[in-house]
Parts: C-alpha cells; structure tokens; sequence
C-alpha cells in the first residue's frame, strides 16, 4: 500500500513476498518433478533433487487405456456443462439484473441458499432419481448434476456484470429497431463480455475439479478423470510416480485457464464475492 | 404492454446502489412471448435442478430405507433424526466439523492478512507473485489431497525427511488420531488461504491512497493505520471472504477424502464423509438424507446471522 | 457479428447435445459388461486374457475395475439400480450375503447341473469341499476364481540375521508375536511383521478376522437368535490386543495407513521381517523385478483351535439377476474360472491361488511356485473357513464397525477395550 521505500526492512519484505510464494508452489513443484522419477528414485531417502527424468509414468498412465477415455469423459461433460452454464446463466443472470419483482429476490436468495447447501444434500437425492429414470452413468446425468454447482455461480456473476451495464444503452438500441432479445445480444451480452469469460472459465475450472457428484453419479463409461486419478492411490498403492503424471495431466487444462486468464479471474472472483 | 424494471448496479466494496427506471415496450405479443420463453426456461432449469432434489432429499430424510434391504423403504416420520440426536457417531461427526471449519477458517484468516499485505506493497515483480500464489486455488482438490498424502508419508514423505533434519519425527501424520486433523486442515489451508488472499487484496488494493497520506500526516504508526483505518475499512470484505470459506469448508470433502478417507479411526470423519458413508457404503439412504437436512439447516442459520450482519453494515456506512 | 456470437452458441449446445446424447450406444455384435476388483490378476484379465475370450467366442467384453476399497459400495449401489448395466460381477464371500438376500445375483444351478454347460472337466477342477462352502442357501451363486487362503510369508535372511531357525517358523500367534519381538530392530528400520492397518474397505478387519479365526474366534451362522455382538468376548479381546501390538509395536511405522498394496511393497523392500496375508498376493514376492526378497521368502500356516481357522477369502463370479444374456454370461464365468486362465495366471504369478486343485497340480505352475508355497497353501486351503464375514444383509455394516474400531485402537483414539464395546454397541444397533 504505502510506496516501497528503498530501505533495509523494505526489501526484507519483498524478499519474504518471494520467499512465501516459492514456498507455496514447493508441493506442486515436488508433484511435478516425482511424475519423471523411477519408482525407486520416487521412493529414495534422502530425496533425489538431481535425477535422469523419464517419461515412463506418463506412458504407462497413457497406456492403462482407461485413463485417456476418463479425461475424454472429463472434456465432454466439463465443455457441455460449460455451454449449458452460460446459455441459461446469461438469460437469467440478465432477468434477475433487470427486475426488482418479489419472485427475482426471491430466486436471489433462492441462488445463495444453493450455494451453501452440502453437496449430499443434492448428490443423494439426484442418485434416487437418476437410479429411477435409468439416468446413472450417462452424461445428461453428469451435466445436469453440475448445472446445481455451476449455475447458480453463473448467474449470480452475470447478474453482477448486467447490472454494471446502463438500462440506456439498450433503450437505445431499441430505438434503433431492436427487438429485447436482439437488444440483449447486441448491447448487453457484448459489453459484459469480460463477466461472461469469467463465469465460462469458473464453470469450467470447477466442473473440471468436481470430484463428489461424479463419484456417485458416474460409471463405467462416464467416470471422469478426477475420479479416476483416485483409483490410483488404492490398485497402484504406493506409485507415486504414476499418480503424480496422472495429476498433472489432470491439472493442465486448469493451470492453462489459470495462467492465460488471470485477470479476469481475479475480478470475477472479488466481483463475485462483493456483490 | 408496459414492463417497468429498476436496475441496481452494483461496483465495488460498499458502492451505494443507483437506481434507474427503464420503460420497456415490447413490440407485438409474439416477440414477448418469445422473451419469456427465452428466460423463462433458464429459470425453470435452475429450479428444476436446484429445488427439485432438496424436496427428494427432504422426504427421503423421512424415510427408513437401506437399499441393500428387499424390503424397500418405509415411511418413519422424524424417526431418522431422533436417532441422530441419539447417536455419538453422528455427534462426533459434527464436533469435529465445528474443529476442522473454525480451526481452518481462523488460521486462514492469521495467515491471509498478512499475506495479503505483503503481496499489495508494490515491488518489483509483485504482480507475477500475485497470479502464482492464486494457482493452490484453481488446483483440483482431489490432487490436493493425494499430493499431501505423498508430502507427508511416513516412508518417503518430503515433509518427514524436513523435520528428520531437524530431528524429529518421523511423525505419522495421516495414521495417527493426533496429527490427522491437523494435517487435513493444513491441506485445505494451502489450498484456500489464497482465496482469503485475493479477496483482502482487492479490499486493500480499493483503499486511496490519500487515506493513509492523511493519517501518516497525522504521525500514526503502522499498527495504529492497521488497526484503525485499513481493518474498518476491510470490514465488509472481511465478511464476505469469511461467509464464503465457512461455507466451502463446511463442504470440504475431497481433500478429506483422498487424504485420510474419514481416518484414522474416525479421526477425520467429518459430517461430509459420515453421511457420505451411511448413505453411500452402509446404503442407509434415509439416514443420509436426514443429516445433508440437518447441514443444511446449520448452513442456512449461520450463514443467516453472517448475511443480516453484512447488511447492518452495510445500512451502517451507507 | 453479434448474431454470429448468437449462431455460434447454438451451434456448440446443439454440438454437445448430440455428444451427450450418443452416449452408450453400441454395436450389433453380443457384449457382455464386467465388473473386476482392481487387483494385478484381474489387470491381467483385462489385458490379455479377456481380449482371448474376445477373440474366441466373438463376444465384446467391457471391463470396468474398481479399487477394492469401493467394492463393496460399488457393488449395492450398481446392482441395486434397476438400470444396472453389468452382467457379470466378481464377489467376494463377504458380498454373498447382501447380494443374495436382496436377490441382485442369480443362481447358477441350472447351468452348474447341466454337463452340457458344465462339463466334467470344469466342475471337476474345484475341489468338492470349496464347491460347498460356497454355496449359499443351498444354491450356486458364484464360481470361485481365487481362494485368499491365508498364509505367513517370512524374510528367511531376516530369520538367519536374528539368530532364528528360517525351517522353524512360528506356529500360532504366541509365537508370532515373540517372533516378531526378536525380529524388529529398535530404530524400526526393519519390522518383524506387517499387516493391513487401513479401515478403508474393511482392510484391517481382514487381517484382525485371520487372527481372531487362529484364536477360535467365528461368525454365527445365521438365525434367528443369532449373535453377531460378540466383539466384548474373550477371543475378540485377545485378538485387538494381539494385533494392536503386531501393528503398533513391530510393524513399520505408518502400518495404521496400510492396505494390502502397501504391506506387500513392506515385504518386497525387505522392511518387515513376516506378514499375515491372503495367498493370492505371495507370488508378487518371489517376482525378481520388484522385490529385493525374490528367493528368501518362508511359507507357513498358523495353527489354530478347532478345523477351520484359516480365513478363506474366496474371490469369485457371479451373474447379476438382470444380466440380458445369461448363456453368454455363463460362458464367461465359466472361462474365468477355468483351468486355462488359472494355469496362465499362476504361471505369469498374478493369481497365486487359483480356486482349481487341477491348475495347481499342473506341470508348467509346479515348476513355476515354489514348493513350499504349494505346500502351505494346500494346507490352508484344507481348513478355510469362507465364512469370515457375517453372512447376513448388515455383514458389510457389521465389518465396517469393526474396522473403525481396530483403526481407533491403532491410532491411540480408543483404548481396547472401550473401541471394541463401542464396536458391540454399534453392531447391537445395526442389528435392530
């Protein structure tokens, strides 16, 4: 906050600031480097800082044929629950920016309460009632069981970014001939187009690291790669090596979105949390 | 057809609400009614996907069903909650809770300030630093909690070997009653404290600067502008990030999971993990459905009191 | 522009609905869906021996493993949905209970009667006794794949180092625990002995019902006035105390987190001197690649009260009752079970407990097995008792209290005693 002032216990701090944050990443780095040790490099004591780097892990988490189809699993339900996010988050992110009716608030709170509720308290009954429409393991169950997570979120945001947008500029676009829908998708959807990257990537970042649902609604043919990478700890036990390259395939589609859209994310974030 | 809308707009920590009155016209019936369509089916989506299975929940938790009996379910009443009062393990599961969400939330809270402090000097460099240290945050927690059974194994764990420098251990973190529940709120600490980060920066960040002039102006301390300055004018931000990490760790169950799967003992069981077991490993369906009830209502009266207390806040500085 | 944004996003929901809607669509030809425990010889199956019936018979078979640790759960909860998808599942005796009463799985009499589905050669592989012990209610309910007969494995060097007979192993579990005393080194770098700790899916529960079954401690049969609270009992006792102080005295440290993986990689790394485990899993020592005590290992079989103190963990197939081709099915169990698979997979040293006499006594696993491993594993086999689960619906319940109980007793939560009362409480209540 105040200007750094070139003093003694000025730079002590900036180096704790650089300190704190390599600490902070020390474990992920470790995760990263034990994915190309041999096993029993992962596994010597003192730890190897210096060893040969092998791609065997990788290959052999490729090769184990499953796991390439979990993260296809992972990429379908993740980019439809993405598009299903955002086509119903913007209309009714815009509804609830634009009307101050009892049943607008209503559905306000409505969207809070969602939020907070324990992920049980959807995840059993969904599992009844997908077990009763023989939906188990298919993907509209997986979809329609992360809408509860990231819908909610969507809206909210957007209804946030909406609100930002003056009622005057889409009076004027009807004054030039626009319907409301064309209004909407002319005026207010370009200009909160920062809001609407923000609510895709979240609803991507958290369906992508969604572990709870999937665990309970997904099977065979839909089990995503965050469930999989479980499987891991339990047949493979104690190879870690494998584990850790399976974590980081897992993690890159999320540290991509992480890295290259930062600052949105940050603003949807705080913007998200203020309102 | 006259639609009259306000609109509210909302920027910022604090920011007063400016209203306007929009006249809306809708040209012919058919294009209204296609305006309704096009947000009525969101609504009815959110709804359906929202309130529909908290009403399933909700009769389910009156049931007594356990689905590995042919039987099938019966309807009991209350039954399944006068047995919870009754029962330790259901007791134990939400002491623990209460432990593991105020312990992570407080020192969350100790650690996150002044990190966030560091990180809104303004150094070179610092904004680079500010988008690494978001990264624990965006990291899948499952990963999370299979990374932190790795650091601190009893065989090869980097943080045994750590502390076997410095003599001690090595300490079985994950096996023991003692250390478990530290070691899973240390997990969600490095996971989350982030998050708590981001928002005080933001909060900081959205200080002028001509406040702290006046004050140094003043001859105020350091301490002093904290504690008097920088900390009321947080206040808001400070609820916010505090509402939402009680929630997220009330549902923290991932990291839980994969670290200690409720263990050792029932060390670690907390209310997430105990109903995910009676529901889902014992296949007591109406005994989980009663305590995801039970949550909710604890969720929904703290986060009531938290919520009332930003909005008097709110009336207060407005 | 805006109205390409417009176009665009229908075209990617109209994308993703056809994605989400082509799910689960197959071909014309017969396909069979099965359900294994992640274990190394079904990872086997998986890989080379299912693409053979594949090959052989035209039929597809999908795969699905799952840890063991979630068996159990996946198992109600798949084959409780009338939707289930599989056709053939692999069960253990623990499961039969449960899956039987709520009528999930089929009977196999009408095939298992019939030489022409069963021909003599098949049938006549298993020997009689495990033939019946695996009935349940009197019918077939599944076809056994492997008996988890357990044995003691032991480092013989471990033995010689410590001033001990490797020919003269302990013969019940007094000896065992002043074996392992003698055998573990005070800074723990070497472990007399090595269990499973961890209460995910039951695993400690395993290791303390081999105990308990050595100290003439059993199930009831089920009943009426049958008692499963019977945790408070003497034998019961003897054996937390015994195995809290194998585990917490002489095993490696961070024993309360094993399963059955990690113990075994404690053995392979020679870091513990003997180990109580499920034969199936011996193999995987003698294997040069992975472990440092390929060529050391002892084989022997507890003594204990009465005949059938050994814990026979009978792994095996069974057909659910909604599987849409049962002919099939069976052919598929019945290929599993076989001769063929058993020889390939005791000789590739995946399966090291084949459920067949005739696998064992052929000549290409003769000269593979080490002979006293043989030996001792036809001597467990001669006293298995399958019944190391309650064989009632609640079984799983009733092994899930135990498990926490031996958890809290291992991390210093509870006491024993108190642990195992609490254990009987809660056996009590789920017996309501």
């Amino acid at each position: 906050m105040n200007k750094a002032r070139a003093t003694t216990s000025g730079r002590l701090l900036t180096l704790l600031a650089y300190a704190l944050v390599l600490c902070t990443l020390l474990p992920l780095l470790w995760l990263f480097s034990t994915a190309f040790k041999t096993r029993v490099d992962a596994f010597s004591m003192p730890p190897k800082l210096l060893f040969e780097p092998t791609l065997d892990n990788f290959r052999s988490v490729l090769e184990q044929g499953d796991f390439l189809a979990n993260y296809a699993n992972s990429l379908i339900v993740v980019v439809a629950t993405t598009c299903f996010t955002l086509l119903f988050g913007i209309t009714s992110g815009y509804t609830l920016a634009r009307t101050r009716s009892k049943g607008a608030r209503a559905m306000g709170m409505w969207i809070i309460l969602v939020r907070m509720a324990p992920p049980i308290g959807f995840a059993l009954p969904f599992f009844l009632m997908f077990r009763t429409l023989n939906l188990l393991d298919t993907y509209p169950a997986m979809v329609l069981i992360y809408l509860t997570v990231t819908l909610p979120f969507a809206t909210w945001l957007l209804a946030g970014y909406f609100q930002g947008i003056p009622v005057e500029m889409e009076e004027a676009a009807r004054i030039d001939g626009c319907s409301r829908i064309a209004a909407l998708f002319r005026v207010v959807i370009p200009s909160a187009w920062p809001g609407i990257a923000t609510a895709a990537i979240f609803s991507f970042v958290s369906s992508w690291n969604e572990f709870f649902y999937p665990l309970i609604v997904s099977g065979r043919d839909t089990k995503p790669a965050s469930v999989a990478i479980q499987g891991f700890i339990s047949s493979a036990g104690v190879n870690w090596g494998e584990l850790c390259s399976a974590a980081i395939l897992v993690l890159l589609p999320v540290f991509a979105f992480t890295l290259f859209a930062q600052k949105g994310l940050i603003r949807g974030l705080t913007h998200g949390a203020v309102k | 057809m006259t639609l009259v809308r306000e609109a509210e707009s909302v920027d910022g920590a604090g920011a007063r609400p400016v209203r306007r009155r929009a006249r809306f016209r809708h040209r012919s019936r058919g294009e209204a009614a296609s305006f309704y369509l096009l947000i009525g089916v969101p609504f009815l989506v959110l709804f359906l996907v929202t309130f529909v299975p908290l009403v399933v929940a909700l009769w389910t938790s009156l049931l007594d069903w356990n689905l590995a009996d042919p039987a099938g379910a019966v309807f009991v009443g209350l039954e399944n909650f006068t047995a919870l009062a009754g029962d330790p393990a259901f007791w134990h599961a939400l002491l623990l809770t209460a432990y593991q969400v105020s312990a992570t939330v407080a020192l969350q809270f100790a650690l996150g300030m002044p990190i966030a402090l560091l990180l809104a000097r303004r150094f070179r460099g610092v904004k680079v630093l500010r988008s690494l240290y978001i990264i624990p945050m965006m990291t899948t927690p499952v990963v999370v909690g299979l990374m932190w059974r790795m650091l601190l194994g009893t065989d090869s764990g980097l943080v045994n070997y750590a502390l076997s420098l410095v003599g001690i251990g090595p300490v079985d973190w994950l096996g023991d009653a003692g250390t478990a529940m530290p070691a899973v709120i240390g997990a969600d600490l490095w996971l989350s404290t982030p998050f708590v980060v981001i928002i005080l920066l933001a909060g900081l960040q959205s200080i002028p600067q001509e406040v702290y002039e006046a004050a140094s102006v003043d001859g105020a301390g350091g301490l002093r502008v904290f504690l008097h300055i920088t900390l009321p004018l947080l206040k808001p931000m400070i609820f916010l990030a505090l509402l939402f990490r009680v929630m997220d760790a009330i549902r923290r169950f991932d990291t839980i999971y994969t670290m200690t799967g409720g263990g050792p003992g029932n060390a670690t069981e907390t209310l997430d993990l105990h109903a995910y077991f009676a529901a889902f490993r014992d296949l007591e369906i109406g005994k989980g459905a009663a305590m995801a009830m039970v949550m909710l209502l604890i969720i929904m009266v703290f986060s009531g009191f938290l919520l009332a207390r930003v909005r008097a806040d709110d009336r207060a500085d407005g | 522009m805006q109205s390409t944004t417009a176009r665009a996003l229908v075209g990617l929901l109209l994308t993703t609905t056809a994605l989400t809607a082509c799910s689960g669509t197959g071909g014309d030809s017969p396909e069979l869906s099965l359900l294994l425990v992640d274990q190394a010889s079904t990872k086997e199956l998986q890989s080379t021996l299912i693409p053979r019936f594949e090959k052989s018979t035209g039929i597809k078979v999908n795969v699905e493993l799952v840890p063991e640790s979630g068996m159990d759960a996946k198992l109600a909860l798949s084959l409780s949905n009338n939707s289930n998808q599989y056709d053939v599942v692999m069960t253990g005796a623990k499961n039969w209970s449960t899956l039987v009463a709520s009528k999930w799985i089929k009977p196999l009499d009408e095939y298992v009667n019939d030489p022409k589905t069963a021909p003599k050669d098949y049938l006549g592989g298993f020997p009689g006794q495990l033939l019946e012990t695996i009935k349940s209610g009197g019918h077939y309910y599944a076809m056994p794949y492997q008996v988890g007969a357990d044995i003691l494995f032991y480092n013989k060097k471990m033995f010689t180092a410590a001033g001990l007979d490797p020919s003269k192993p302990p013969k019940d579990m007094n000896e065992l625990i002043e074996t392992a005393r003698r055998l573990t080194k005070a800074d723990r770098s070497q472990a007399g002995f090595v269990g499973r700790g961890t209460r995910e899916g039951n695993e400690n529960s395993f290791t303390w019902i081999m105990m308990w079954f050595l100290n003439g401690g059993h199930w009831a049969e089920p009943g009426a006035n049958a008692k499963y609270d019977v945790l408070t009992e003497k034998p019961a006792l003897t054996t937390a105390d015994q195995y809290k102080r194998l585990m917490s005295e002489y095993a490696p440290k961070g024993a309360a987190g094993y399963g059955f993986a990690e113990a075994q990689l404690a053995m392979q790394q020679g870091k513990a001197a003997m180990w109580l485990d499920a034969a199936q899993l011996g193999p995987a020592l003698e294997d040069k690649n992975a472990s440092k005590i390929a060529g050391d290992v002892g084989y022997s079989v507890l003594r204990g009260t009465g005949e059938d103190y050994i814990v026979g963990a009978v792994w095996a197939f069974s057909m659910t009752s909604t599987a849409r081709d049962p002919k099939r099915a069976w052919e598929l169990i019945k290929y599993l079970t076989g001769k063929d698979v058993a020889v390939s997979q005791a000789v590739s040293g995946t399966n090291g407990s084949p459920g067949r006499t005739d696998a064992l006594a052929d000549p290409a696993v003769g000269q593979k097995f080490n002979p006293e491993f043989v030996k001792a594993l036809q001597e467990a086999i001669a006293h298995a008792n399958p019944r190391y689960t309650p064989l009632i619906p609640e079984g799983t319940q009733i092994r899930s209290a135990l498990s926490l109980a031996l958890s809290k007793v291992l991390s210093g939560e509870a006491g024993t005693e108190a642990a195992m009362k609490e254990a009987d409480d809660a056996i009590r209540k789920i017996m309501q």
